[in-house]
């Protein structure tokens, strides 16, 4: 019970999640090694940060147009929402929900004032539509604040922040997932070693997941990760508030649920932005095209049209066994 | 006529009184390729809207679909008006709650076109599970090799079971070289398992006499095997068995060698159906053992299917694997035939001697752009097809195949629409099918 409680708050690694981690990591490294000039790609992004005194995994754009904290005034400060100690609610790693710029936001999106259903939904569409997915290192809820965004584990961490800190109980969902044509385009075809790393994997374990709020008595599962424009330009349905997203297919029973991320997270993303550098740049400038793409897309047809066509293209809604049963009973007796 | 076609009749002919109109061309034709094209079109035609009217009137979640589409069976009036018919992404038959065997009972009465009847399933394992659907079904259950993590799961009933044997059956041993009645059949893998090939070599092969089809192993291939090859462990018990199955598909291979040696002392006609990267490791191993045969005097047939999968990069066209073929088999070109199937289609497409695949006339084959509108012949894009031999599921689909249609073979005059060149996979699409999950069996002890 108490090493659960500890592993839940990630001051240890939750034993699912260090499975995943050796289980992925063996075939990356065995992929690495036979695909030496693939590494050596990365020799020129690895010199331009060096040649900027940046370590060689960092992040080079200048993100600071995008931070969220030009919204605010000094009047949002006043009067910030108090930090609550207790479970699901309180600070956990990367997650600052008790620092006074997220509280600030929360309390500008409507924390306290609005019913929880309707904060969960403003805080859910400023993180999926203010901010955006970015490859690159992990920096936390309030680091996606303070930039364009980040990756998809953090913009979960900034949505949960803004849960806690608006007195919504959230917490971590990883799950596993095979990612569908569109998105295997996007992030995985074109480089050799996520490639081969993929095809040897399968599917992807724990590498992705979505926030959970706690919402009038029922968990909410959210993921902001593709902003309205990005998923626009990618060609899939623009998912609302509670929808699944049309990017990945999920593998169930394979989901780890935990309170606060470990401390080996931030680190394993700082790696794999070394070791492919070269191929994070370019999936992150293949990424801010397709938002434009999906930008000139919106503008032109709207969000409800486009949505329309897409969304019966991709989902198929399966009925109730009971609605199965009914519908048969009626076919016999017509 | 031999017992293979008796059998035939008596395992998967539907009497003329129960044909709708798919099977005035699955059983009712004497020859998949030579027929009055006007006269099969209308057929067809005939065929795919009765199937639609069927899917739209018992399957509720095609039904809504369709709706959703704004289209009912009225509006396919001719031909030109297949295109509105909604075709469904392959992805639809993984999309299963849970691995639970009630649940995914209850998925499959709710995809389903046919009533399957009360849950009563007394077991827990899903293998189990399977065995019981099929008996519920009177049919054919088969799972992917489930590498993304999901098995996709086709359900055949009883109808379904038969037209996709009877054809199949018919297509691959009655029209490129008649079987003699000691015909030997011979599939290099395992047999017992609802991995999408075996089990159909299985079922298929029930015409033969017991002594007379040969399969690699008697090892059962579990999903809890095929699970733990797609990486998802489930104790040492599992891991045990995937190592005796790997041994005994090894020891198989060998015994293989002997056995088609044996086979050609006697002068006996085999027909052979793998995998093709299988065909070529069994020829490497052949050539490092100094073993080359003469089948080719007995008229034997070997035939492949399945892809090359990740032996992409070995991949020989097919006239240069039928000279392989010929040197370590002595089976002449037109005796090696290559067959192009989908697990959710009732028909094959089977090689003509001169390299192009020929859909069997029932089939709708399309191409569609990245749109999802349907190409011209010639053009390269995604495979779907309209199947109105599909009675348990709506047997219009959209696949991750990448092809090109010609509208008849340029080169043997035989009717139908065939495939020209190669066969990829759209990017993304699930790239590791049963072949590769054959091929790790494999890989290990071969190389």
């Amino acid at each position: 019970m108490w090493l659960h409680e500890l592993a839940d708050k990630g001051d240890i690694i939750p034993l699912p999640l260090l499975k995943n981690f050796l289980k992925t990591t063996a075939p990356l490294m065995y992929v690495i090694v036979k695909n030496p000039k693939a590494v050596a790609r990365n020799m020129k992004a690895w010199k331009k940060r060096l040649r900027q005194s940046k370590p060689p995994w960092a992040h080079l754009e200048d993100e600071s147009k995008y931070d969220s904290r030009k919204m605010l005034t000094e009047e949002d400060y006043e009067d910030l929402p108090p930090v609550n100690n207790e479970k699901y609610l309180r600070p956990t790693r990367m997650c600052e929900c008790d620092s006074p710029d997220i509280r600030a936001v929360a309390k500008k999106l409507g924390a306290y004032e609005k019913d929880d259903l309707e904060y969960a939904k403003s805080i859910f569409y400023f993180v999926k539509n203010q901010k955006y997915l970015v490859f690159k290192p992990m920096v936390g809820a309030l680091g996606v604040l303070k930039s364009k965004g980040g990756v998809c584990l953090d913009q979960m961490n900034l949505l949960i922040a803004l849960a806690r800190a608006g007195g919504i109980r959230a917490r971590y969902r990883l799950y596993a997932l095979a990612p569908t044509e569109e998105m295997f385009d996007v992030m995985i075809k074109d480089d050799p070693i996520i490639r081969e790393t993929y095809e040897m994997l399968g599917f992807l374990d724990s590498l992705h997941g979505c926030a959970e709020l706690y919402v009038d008595g029922q968990w909410i599962q959210l993921d902001p990760t593709f902003s309205d424009e990005l998923e626009a330009g990618m060609g899939i349905p623009i998912i609302d508030f509670g929808e699944e997203p049309a990017w990945r297919v999920r593998i169930p029973e394979r989901d780890v649920v935990f309170e606060g991320f470990p401390v080996f997270f931030k680190n394993l993303l700082i790696a794999i932005a070394l070791i492919l550098r070269d191929t994070v740049d370019k999936v992150n400038v293949k990424l801010d095209e397709m938002r434009k793409a999906g930008r000139e897309i919106l503008e032109e047809i709207g969000k409800e049209e486009y949505n329309k066509k897409k969304k019966k293209q991709f989902k198929i809604e399966m009925p109730s066994l009971e609605e199965v049963k009914a519908f048969r009973e009626k076919q016999i007796i017509a | 006529m031999n017992y293979l076609w008796e059998n035939l009749r008596k395992i998967f002919y539907l009497p003329p009184e129960n044909w709708q109109k798919v099977d005035e061309m699955v059983f009712g034709l004497d020859d998949y390729y030579l027929y009055n094209a006007e006269e099969i079109k209308k057929k067809r035609f005939e065929a795919i809207k009765e199937a639609f009217m069927h899917h739209y009137s018992n399957n509720l979640f095609y039904h809504r679909y369709c709706k959703d589409n704004n289209v009912s069976p009225d509006d396919i009036k001719s031909e030109e008006d297949f295109s509105k018919i909604p075709l469904i992404p392959d992805k639809v038959f993984k999309d299963y709650p849970s691995d639970e065997p009630r649940k995914l009972y209850e998925w499959l009465y709710r995809i389903s076109s046919v009533d399957i009847g009360a849950f009563d399933f007394n077991g827990k394992s899903l293998q189990d599970f399977l065995v019981w659907a099929e008996n519920k079904l009177k049919g054919v259950v088969t799972h992917s090799s489930g590498t993304t993590g999901k098995f996709s799961f086709m359900f055949r009933d009883e109808i379904t079971r038969k037209r996709m044997f009877y054809s199949a059956d018919k297509m691959l041993l009655f029209s490129i070289y008649p079987p003699d009645k000691d015909a030997q059949f011979i599939y290099p893998g395992p047999i017992k398992t609802h991995l999408t090939m075996g089990r159909w070599v299985a079922e298929g092969t029930k015409i033969f006499k017991e002594g007379n089809r040969h399969f690699l192993t008697e090892r059962p291939l579990t999903l809890d095997i095929v699970r733990i090859m797609s990486g998802q462990i489930n104790g040492i018990g599992d891991k045990f068995k995937l190592a005796l199955i790997k041994k005994a598909m090894h020891k198989g291979q060998m015994k293989l060698i002997k056995l088609l040696q044996e086979i050609d002392k006697r002068k006996l006609q085999i027909y052979m159906l793998t995998f093709p990267f299988q065909l070529y490791d069994l020829m490497n191993l052949m050539e490092e053992q100094g073993v080359y045969l003469n089948l080719g005097e007995s008229n034997s047939v070997i035939i492949t299917g399945g892809g090359w999968k990740i032996y992409e990069n070995r991949k020989v066209s097919s006239k240069e694997f039928s000279k392989r073929v010929e040197e370590f088999f002595g089976i002449k070109s037109n005796n090696y035939r290559d067959v192009y199937g989908m697990s959710e289609m009732n028909g094959l497409a089977l090689e003509c001697e001169a390299r192009y695949k020929h859909f069997p006339p029932w089939i709708y084959p399309m191409v569609l752009d990245e749109n999802g509108e349907q190409v011209d012949y010639g053009e390269e894009g995604r495979f779907a097809f309209l199947d109105p031999a599909a009675n348990s599921y709506p047997g219009f689909i959209i696949t991750g195949d990448k092809l090109k249609l010609l509208d008849s073979c340029p080169e043997c005059g035989r009717e139908g629409v065939v495939i020209e060149g190669e066969i990829t996979r759209i990017a993304g699409a699930e790239a590791k099918g049963c072949g590769n999950l054959m091929r790790e069996l494999m890989v290990e002890e071969l190389r």
